[in-house]
């Protein structure tokens, strides 16, 4: 009788969980019959136009190690109008997590430089030092790993950041739909480049004056561009405690805003990943911040130099705790600190107003894409997801307190 | 809070004692909680139907005074409407209480504890998550109807009171009516 009672229990384990059947009250298309001139959005739609075979075989082989690259044409539309007509671009798989789910971002690169002066391409407020008046690359971005849960989470992060006016290089993003050879791919974010290619646009610099590293998973650096010296001057002085150089080679200003922000809403995969940081010519290093769909999602009450110092020995890390050994520089990020917490840029309500603009953006278009993607699981968890997104920030600020 | 929870369930584990019962319980309920917001929205909670299924096992380790834990299944099921979706839910919840309990007579016992219960879906748990584990204040009182049978009253309350969107399936307040069959003991029937 026992085993019996306990082996019951087991399977009713196992088979834990929650099903939800829904009925969603508003008109939606289906997927599979929807094309680029007959999905029913007031956002931008994009038809990417290629060889379906060689498309199919990047994208169904996808391999984080060996990259492949396709031609096609890139076509944009606004409420039927096509404002984009048969750009050459070429396209690649993008991420290395988030390349596993159904939906793959995609990296996509203009033959020439496009020409964004008049906002066709992308139209979103930008910090006054930066410029997305021409681009040379884009992703059509999956939301990383926030795929699974609101698909709007890493760019409302980016605009609390730009709607506080911090000095922090960043990316900017519009949300759009898109189409390849006609055929429904889904929801994805129109995010400008956080590599070489988005820097030097950015800052309408020349291409072959930026020197840029990363900081990968693990705290490993790679050096990927232009003075790779100019890298290693920097890593030796974090190494040596040089704190006189490394005053001189980081932009302080921009360091201190990039440290606060990513530490007051902490986030979790961070420093010892996603981390890039740049130079133009022999300016000093900025840092820019991309990727933050792992932001708020533990530790919620933790000291925010806890996130700073992540247990995995990275040069930001590094780099932090010898410029934070000089009395000055605590004082200005200290004071800094408290200056942007007490000014009310990351209130909650700020961040819930962000929320709900992109949020209502992809609404009607949510139940096809997850009709095809089955990610979130149902409508319902998507609007719970967006719940818990905004609980998460709100908890996170009030711990700050 | 919680580390007083745990702290206190392991005190009740060790505790030692001399006999033993073994029971299957289940327990049918109304489980409610305060209304709550989803995006901006209030929702209305008219309450939802539960039900318990479950093994419990007891120790004495005093004349009145025993320990109780166990294994249990919750099932909540109810209906909502948020924004533009109509839905309804039917969530499955793995519970496990601790019970420190108190022989008042022949007939009526009294048990207060707390149960650690999955927050999540287990396929949405992960380690470095927030909200993964739930946990409850527990009270029960239990009526010896016969050898073989108690009928039982069951109350929860949630023991966190931020706000969690996972108690959209699983509300914060319980209240069940239940039937305890006692697995008779073959060892001392042998001895009879």
């Amino acid at each position: 009788m026992k085993k019996i009672v306990f082996l019951a229990l087991i399977i009713f384990t196992i088979n834990s969980c929650t099903s939800i059947d829904e009925t969603i009250t508003i008109d939606v298309q289906d997927y599979s019959t929807t094309t680029h001139t007959t999905i029913n959005t007031d956002l931008k739609v994009v038809n990417l136009v290629v060889d379906q075979d060689e498309f199919n075989e990047m994208y169904d082989n996808y391999n984080e190690f060996e990259e492949v690259e396709i031609e096609g044409f890139f076509n944009l539309y606004k409420n039927g109008e096509l404002l984009i007509e048969d750009e050459v671009v070429e396209l690649e798989i993008k991420g290395k997590v988030s390349a596993q789910f159904d939906l793959k971002s995609l990296g996509v690169k203009f033959d020439d430089t496009y020409n964004n002066t008049d906002r066709v391409l992308i139209d979103v407020e930008t910090l006054p030092f930066h410029s997305i008046d021409k681009i040379k690359a884009f992703r059509l971005r999956n939301s990383g790993n926030d795929f699974e849960d609101t698909m709007l989470k890493d760019i409302s992060y980016t605009k609390l950041a730009i709607d506080a006016g911090l000095d922090i290089d960043l990316t900017y993003a519009e949300q759009t739909v898109v189409f390849v050879n006609g055929s429904y791919l889904g929801i994805m974010n129109l995010r400008t480049e956080a590599n070489r290619n988005g820097i030097y646009r950015l800052y309408k610099e020349d291409k072959d004056d930026i020197t840029l590293a990363k900081i990968n998973h693990g705290g490993t650096l790679e050096k990927k561009n232009g003075d790779f010296d100019k890298i290693d001057r920097l890593i030796t002085a974090i190494d040596t405690n040089d704190l006189d150089f490394l005053l001189q080679e980081i932009d302080l200003n921009n360091f201190i805003d990039y440290m606060v922000f990513q530490s007051m809403i902490g986030n979790s995969d961070w420093p010892e990943n996603n981390v890039r940081f740049f130079a133009i010519k022999e300016g000093p290093f900025r840092f820019i911040m991309f990727d933050l769909d792992k932001v708020a999602i533990k530790d919620l009450d933790a000291d925010p130099l806890d996130f700073i110092n992540n247990p995995v020995k990275n040069p930001v890390t590094d780099l932090f705790n010898v410029l934070y050994a000089d009395s000055e520089f605590k004082n200005n990020f200290n004071s800094r600190f408290d200056e942007i917490k007490n000014s009310g840029a990351l209130s909650p309500e700020k961040f819930n107003a962000i929320v709900s603009y992109y949020k209502s953006n992809i609404e009607l278009q949510m139940p096809m894409h997850i009709e095809k993607y089955n990610n979130p699981s149902s409508f319902t968890d998507w609007y719970l997801n967006l719940e818990k997104l905004k609980n998460d920030f709100s908890t996170r600020i009030k711990n700050l307190d | 809070m919680k580390k007083l929870i745990i702290t206190a369930l392991l005190f009740c584990a060790t505790i030692s004692y001399s006999q033993n019962e073994f029971q299957i319980e289940s327990n049918l309920g109304f489980l409610y909680q305060k209304d709550i917001s989803i995006n901006n929205e209030i929702l209305k909670s008219t309450g939802n139907f539960g039900a318990r299924i479950g093994a419990n096992y007891l120790k004495k380790f005093d004349s009145n005074m025993y320990f109780e834990t166990g294994l249990f299944l919750k099932y909540t099921t109810g209906t909502y409407k948020i924004e533009t979706v109509d839905f309804n839910f039917n969530s499955i919840r793995l519970q496990v209480p601790f019970y420190v309990g108190y022989q008042i007579n022949d007939l009526w016992r009294f048990n207060l504890g707390a149960s650690v219960e999955n927050n999540k879906d287990f396929e949405d748990l992960a380690f470095y998550l927030n909200e993964n584990l739930r946990y409850d204040f527990l009270v029960k009182v239990a009526y010896n109807y016969s050898d073989l049978l108690d009928f039982s009253l069951y109350a929860n309350t949630m023991v966190s009171k931020t706000k969690d969107i996972n108690t959209l399936t699983s509300p914060r307040n319980g209240v069940y009516i239940g039937v305890i069959f006692k697995i008779p003991n073959s060892k001392t029937n042998k001895e009879d």
